[in-house]
């Protein structure tokens, strides 16, 4: 066990994590923050995407242990106060949501992408995307959703 | 899945991970971005008693210029090598493979020097413990034969990281420490050529940085890759080609291609190099791809039957020549 001081969605944390634990399980089973899902579990689908100190990272592939220090942004983390966040009321209004499971990870993916590029083209933003997998929704909504909320941002 | 038990160590500096290294030699594991060792680890196929995190040294990041080389550090992103400008400038071809690595998470997580040292793929090794329990180990897996070619004496994984191409292309170094110190040594020369043990490099040392010499004028370059998908997919080939040239237009003078993905190490075509050597490249061209195509030897149930990786082999080779000529005429 080594104990980890880190913040996750504004709120300081001190856990003593086991040295195989990885992000995903400690967000989940010990955070309670079930937002970020666990699909493949060998980093191939992206619904497990968390932002980390900015960037977006696969955390089923990331070991807790790594997380001493760093400031870590779940799906959960991005409604203030009862309010939805502009990407999350663009892909509420834009039915950019099927069956839903890949939404966290797509919604954390381009909020990574618009907090270093608050004006991207479509080639950016599914470019941004490429690494989440959905099956239902063919990404087009999903882009149009990104894309939204970037207009809806700057306004 | 769960990972199994390991301890977790985190050296501060390179002497430290070197010392902890040799003293739990063959049971310790290097990880720096993770993205190649935590699902090897997940999967049981490599069991570890120690994981040594790289990321708390901190002379292993960053890019520093020099007159005629540029020196990247291996725990350097790969998402900053795609967008640092230094590297768009005096690399392109560096950051041109480093952008297709993976997905952006992938590349946001891995770094250069875990790309350079990522393991040889298969698919009868890159499978759950379960999947793999269904037959005999393989050669991978520390058994006796190889699925993929029967009556082969060794491993055929291949490897298919996307930087290693692109760089032995442009001639880099890479300067690895162990015990007896450092040393600094041709990235080609750190690639067996046996899918098994994919690296040459033994168990206590690490590499520390790259070196890129600097490409003389009238050079281009081009890094061509074909996935089934757009991202995160490995290549089902790759070429890499660097070239310079006497003038503009002119005949070429220095010329590089390496595949990437056919094989068990990422490799180069010496006779299709020769072949451009001294000759204008529209006139060597298809010659070139000709001869890559020739001497690519893709085995089966890799990414693509054989026949579809040697003619993507030959479409690749020729795409990458044509873009690295254009390129150094300068009308990219």
């Amino acid at each position: 066990m080594t104990n980890i001081n880190f913040v996750v969605n504004g709120i300081r944390h001190q856990l003593a994590v086991k040295d195989n634990e990885t992000l995903l399980d400690v967000l989940r089973d010990r955070l309670g923050l079930t937002g970020a899902k666990k699909g493949c579990d060998i980093g191939e689908c992206g619904t497990c995407t968390v932002v980390v100190d900015g960037e977006p990272i696969l955390s089923c592939i990331t070991l807790a242990v790594e997380m001493e220090g760093k400031r870590i942004t779940t799906i959960e983390g991005l409604a203030q106060n009862g309010e939805l966040h502009p990407l999350q009321k663009a892909f509420h209004e834009h039915g950019a949501v099927q069956c839903g499971f890949c939404t966290p990870g797509m919604i954390m993916s381009g909020k990574a992408l618009l907090d270093k590029n608050p004006k991207p083209t479509e080639q950016e933003v599914r470019r941004a995307i490429s690494g989440n997998s959905c099956r239902c929704t063919g990404y087009d909504k999903p882009v149009k959703a990104i894309l939204a909320a970037a207009e809806a941002e700057i306004q | 899945m769960y990972l199994p038990q390991f301890k977790y160590l985190k050296p501060g500096t390179v002497a430290e991970a070197v010392a902890m290294l040799s003293e739990y030699q063959g049971g310790a594991g290097v990880i720096a971005g993770g993205s190649d060792l935590i699902v090897k680890l997940k999967h049981q196929i490599v069991n570890l008693r120690y994981v040594v995190d790289l990321k708390g040294i901190s002379n292993l990041y960053g890019i520093v210029s020099r007159a005629d080389e540029m020196e990247i550090g291996a725990l350097t992103k790969l998402s900053a090598i795609e967008s640092s400008p230094e590297i768009l400038n005096k690399a392109l071809l560096l950051a041109q493979a480093a952008s297709v690595v993976g997905g952006p998470q992938h590349r946001s997580m891995g770094t250069l020097g875990g790309n350079l040292c990522l393991d040889t793929r298969c698919y009868y090794f890159n499978q759950s413990k379960r999947w793999r329990q269904s037959r005999p180990p393989c050669y991978k897996t520390g058994g006796d034969r190889c699925y993929v070619a029967a009556k082969s004496p060794m491993c055929h994984a291949v490897y298919s990281g996307d930087t290693a191409p692109a760089l032995i292309a442009l001639g880099a170094r890479v300067r690895i420490v162990g015990p007896e110190g450092e040393r600094e040594q041709e990235l080609e020369l750190l690639y067996s050529g046996n899918g098994k043990r994919p690296i040459n490099l033994d168990a206590q040392s690490i590499i520390t940085s790259v070196i890129i010499p600097i490409s003389p004028p009238y050079a281009g370059h081009a890094y061509e890759k074909y996935r089934l998908r757009e991202a995160v997919d490995f290549p089902v080939v790759g070429a890499a080609v660097a070239l310079s040239f006497e003038q503009p237009g002119g005949v070429c003078t220095r010329a590089r291609i390496v595949l990437n993905a056919v094989g068990t190490a990422p490799s180069r075509v010496e006779e299709a190099e020769k072949s451009l050597l001294g000759r204008k490249l529209e006139e060597a061209l298809e010659e070139a791809a000709e001869l890559a195509y020739q001497s690519a030897r893709p085995i089966h149930r890799m990414g693509g039957s054989p026949y579809y990786k040697k003619k993507l082999v030959k479409v690749l080779t020729r795409r990458a020549l044509e873009k690295a000529g254009s390129m150094a005429i300068g009308n990219v």
